[in-house]
């Protein structure tokens, strides 16, 4: 009996839940915005300084 | 400090602290993640494998001594199949589970027999005894087996279905939905950019007919600084909504998609506006044909990301065609309470980018006129 109710579950439902979780596209997205904006505040910031030097 | 100039950037930084915190560490509700078979063809008795998350508690409910052995447990309670269109149910209460595979088995016996019983979506439900569930709406079709009619019907007709689709209970978790899962909070992250952008390509729309009306030309160079980090939200917008796409719709830039086309044309749209300016090096002239530019393609770009998509049948994005939009079961109320702040922490951070860099342009400008 309890052999026979081990062999119905899936062997591998719960590393196949853990991998699919989709967790990682959320740090994804969060990394991609901070990076993105970032890059735009590097920009400025190269902007005011090329402008403190002429004046 | 003067709170009348800065109250933007602290609504910025106090929405933005709430929604990444919140949107990061709050919890999904427990829920059904996947569910096989999903098509039954009536006449004998058969095995649903339900796979759930975050339900801990199903292990806590299950008693000593139906211990199983293995971490398996006899469960009590029932798995009930409901149809929004048909009264009654399928439901058994022969329920294991394993806590090791994060997996319930339910046999069920589905026999129609000589009720008629029309093939339809079932929602599945996993009612304990001791009130707590498990939801799944639409998951099942269930069938009439061709020689399904010699037994006597195992349905239960005339019981209420509408008692358990209505049962939500207001939690501060985030919903389970099947694919989404975990990505369900990126809502917080990957849509707002794309309301940004629509916020600060509006305003500079705004900025654009002022200059046109009045012919001030420090209008023209805030709805210039308005263009260029509205584009910057959207080519956030869309490596983010890549990502995301990459692994809930299989691909990286799903082409059939009429709101991808749409913003690919749109965004164009606006680098041609960058084209433009830098072309043009009289500023009086500059800024009056951009301004009349920008006046113009703002109408085609709300129409090509926000009505287009409506209107077509094959969109994969909530709200337009056959998908669910956010007024239906897709947002439900804990996701509001951080969507909203979401979308207004965003649009306040980038127009404080915005605001930053016209206040650059404007030094620079009075640089080369002293």
């Amino acid at each position: 009996m309890k052999q026979t109710i081990t062999e119905q579950f899936d062997v591998n439902a719960a590393e196949l839940l853990a991998q699919h979780n989709l967790m990682n596209a959320v740090y994804a997205v969060l990394t991609i915005i901070f990076v993105g904006i970032l890059l735009y505040l590097f920009r400025l910031d190269r902007k005011i300084s090329k402008i403190e030097k002429q004046s | 400090m003067n709170w009348k100039q800065h109250w933007y950037k602290w609504i910025a930084a106090i929405c933005l602290f709430y929604v990444i915190l919140g949107g990061l560490f709050l919890p999904l509700k427990p829920g059904i993640s996947g569910l096989s078979p999903v098509k039954i063809t009536t006449g004998s008795t058969q095995t649903l494998k339900i796979n759930v998350y975050n339900a801990p508690w199903l292990k806590e409910n299950a008693f000593g001594d139906q211990n199983i052995g293995n971490g398996e447990f006899q469960i009590p309670g029932k798995v009930i199949l409901v149809s929004k269109g048909i009264q009654g149910r399928w439901e058994t209460s022969k329920i294991k589970f394993s806590g090791n595979h994060g997996q319930l088995l339910a046999d069920i016996d589905f026999t129609m027999g000589d009720a008629k019983i029309p093939n339809e979506y079932y929602s599945v439900f996993v009612e304990l005894s001791n009130g707590k569930y498990l939801g799944l709406p639409d998951a099942i079709f269930v069938e009439r087996g061709l020689d399904d009619t010699a037994k006597p019907s195992t349905f239960i007709p005339k019981v209420n279905a509408a008692i358990e689709t209505n049962r939500e209970i207001f939690e501060m978790k985030f919903p389970n939905r099947m694919v989404l899962n975990e990505s369900v909070r990126n809502l917080f992250y990957h849509v707002p950019m794309w309301f940004a952008m629509l916020a600060l390509l509006g305003m500079a729309c705004w900025y654009a007919v002022r200059y046109l009306r009045f012919g001030q030309l420090q209008d023209d160079v805030f709805a210039d600084s308005l263009i260029r980090v509205g584009i910057l939200a959207g080519i956030l917008g869309c490596i983010t909504g890549a990502a995301w796409a990459r692994v809930t719709w299989q691909s990286w830039w799903p082409a059939a998609d009429p709101k991808l086309n749409g913003v690919a044309i749109g965004m164009t749209m606006y680098l041609a506006y960058l084209l433009l300016r830098s072309t043009l090096s009289d500023p009086f002239q500059r800024a009056r044909i951009t301004s009349v530019y920008s006046v113009f393609i703002f109408p085609i770009f709300i129409a090509l990301i926000v009505i287009m998509p409506k209107l077509s049948p094959n969109s994969l994005h909530p709200g337009s065609g056959g998908t669910v939009g956010f007024n239906k079961y897709d947002l439900d109320s804990t996701m509001r309470l951080f969507f909203y702040p979401a979308v207004i922490g965003w649009i306040a951070l980038f127009y404080w980018i915005a605001n930053l860099r016209y206040r650059i342009a404007t030094l620079k400008e009075k640089q080369l006129n002293e």
